[in-house]
């Protein structure tokens, strides 16, 4: 035992340290040489998976990562160029970014060409609203709400922490550095591994989180935060109606995210609702 | 001097804007109550209005110390910490601007003309193949997208446009 305490902080010390795959070391064969209890060392082998599972992605890091992935996504669906429209989009996207948790991005916005009902984000401040969502909201306060829950999935680097904790990133820190630099075949598998989780979906836990984040966000700008509510609702109609096929696939129903919403706004420091919606502005720019 | 030296060095360590006092507004909807304790039954001396900036003088837990800082007649007293919002200050990454739309923050107000028309017809002219769908990635359709860019001006201009909290 007194064995074990003096191997345990040493292994995750070597583990730091060392510039190859912790994967690659088996701690169990150390542990048999030295007489341990194999429970101890398969402890031990756990904690050196999760330290491999973190290396750090820097913010260009990942912006290089979203790039490629934002360029599958236009390739995808193509862009909708309406320029007043993006304008505004970009107006109300930045706002909103500004006062988010990671204000430093450099955040873009854009529509894509397609009326399915969805909206992406990719690592690194790469957002898009499909030509669909925007002809479903119906106020500001809604498609920022939209704008917001996009926001929040990079600022909480949902995407980024899923790759972090794939075997994909079990490999040395400077291995990884060296995929964002120069390319190549680890660098194609992470952006493939970041697309498919664009578009097969992320967690359940994720999506609820991007939600309750988003109403925190609608209301530092001090938009009415139910819009994100209006939303959900929208989004809940269509689907009986069968009208969210593609979104449905990717999301958590709306009415399990409304209740999961309700749950957690009573435990948030939210202000009371401003009831500023921007309808006016809303129909004015959708007519551009 | 050696204090004095040691001083300055460890002003050095931090950035302009940490330094920087931060300014406070009132975010409530319907402005706050300005109270003599920091209590709900205190004495009223008088109403902030709804995105009032005020000096943030102390907090005691649920209770903030204020000072109004525009208002014709100074009120100084006590308000709830919630009503009591950080004013959002741009870093100096946010404030330079690279904006494509630089010139045409002025259409947001308008409505669309003829002239418009043509200057946004003549921007999508820039590069029509990067909207298209193709299927395979599209390296000219992100470099369009990073062409954009709003200046923090135009947002400035925008959030203060909408009522929404500066």
């Amino acid at each position: 035992m007194m064995w074990a305490r003096l191997l345990a902080p040493l292994c995750l010390v070597v583990c730091l340290l060392l510039p190859v795959s912790t994967q690659a070391f088996d701690f169990s064969q150390l542990g048999d040489a030295l007489g341990i209890d194999p429970a101890v060392t398969k402890r031990i082998n756990q904690g050196a998976k999760v330290v491999s599972a973190l290396i750090p992605i820097s913010d260009e890091e990942e912006r290089i990562l979203g790039r490629d992935v934002a360029s599958r996504v236009v390739g995808r669906f193509g862009l909708d160029k309406n320029l007043k429209q993006t304008y505004y989009l970009n107006l109300i996207g930045t706002a909103i970014a500004q006062r988010s948790d990671r204000p430093n991005l450099p955040y873009r916005f854009a529509i894509l060409a397609t009326n399915d009902v969805n909206a992406y984000s990719c690592p690194g401040g790469y957002i898009f609203v499909t030509r669909g969502a925007l002809n479903m909201v119906h106020d500001e306060a809604e498609l920022a709400a939209v704008l917001a829950h996009e926001i929040a999935h990079i600022t909480e680097r949902h995407i980024i922490k899923a790759l972090q904790q794939s075997k994909l990133m079990q490999v040395s820190g400077e291995v990884a550095a060296d995929a964002f630099k120069q390319g190549g075949a680890l660098f194609q598998q992470m952006s493939d591994f970041a697309t498919d989780a664009l578009f097969k979906g992320l967690s359940k836990t994720d999506e609820y989180g991007a939600d309750q984040k988003g109403i925190e966000y609608l209301d530092r700008l001090g938009y009415d935060y139910p819009a994100m509510f209006s939303v959900l609702k929208e989004l809940e109609q269509r689907r009986k109606q069968g009208m969210t096929k593609v979104l449905a696939k990717t999301h958590p129903s709306p009415s399990a995210r409304i209740r999961h919403l309700k749950q957690a706004e009573s435990g948030m420091k939210l202000d009371a609702p401003t009831g500023i919606r921007l309808k006016a502005r809303f129909d004015k720019n959708k007519k551009a | 001097m050696i204090r004095i030296i040691g001083f300055i060095l460890f002003c050095s360590l931090f950035p302009a804007s940490v330094m920087a006092a931060d300014s406070y507004y009132i975010g409530l909807r319907d402005g706050v109550d300005v109270r003599d304790r920091p209590a709900a039954q205190a004495s009223v001396l008088g109403h902030l209005p709804r995105l009032a900036d005020v000096r943030l003088i102390k907090t005691d837990r649920a209770w903030s110390k204020v000072s109004s800082v525009h208002a014709s007649k100074p009120l100084t007293g006590w308000v709830p910490s919630g009503a009591v919002r950080k004013r959002y200050q741009p870093t100096a990454v946010q404030k330079s601007s690279n904006s494509f739309f630089s010139g045409l923050s002025s259409w947001f107000n308008r409505d669309t003309t003829g002239g418009q028309q043509t200057a946004v017809l003549g921007v999508r002219g820039l590069d029509e193949e990067a909207g298209a769908s193709t299927g395979q990635a599209s390296e000219a359709g992100v470099a369009w997208m990073e062409k954009l860019g709003v200046s923090n001006s135009d947002v400035t201009a925008f959030v203060e446009q909408g009522g929404l909290n500066p």
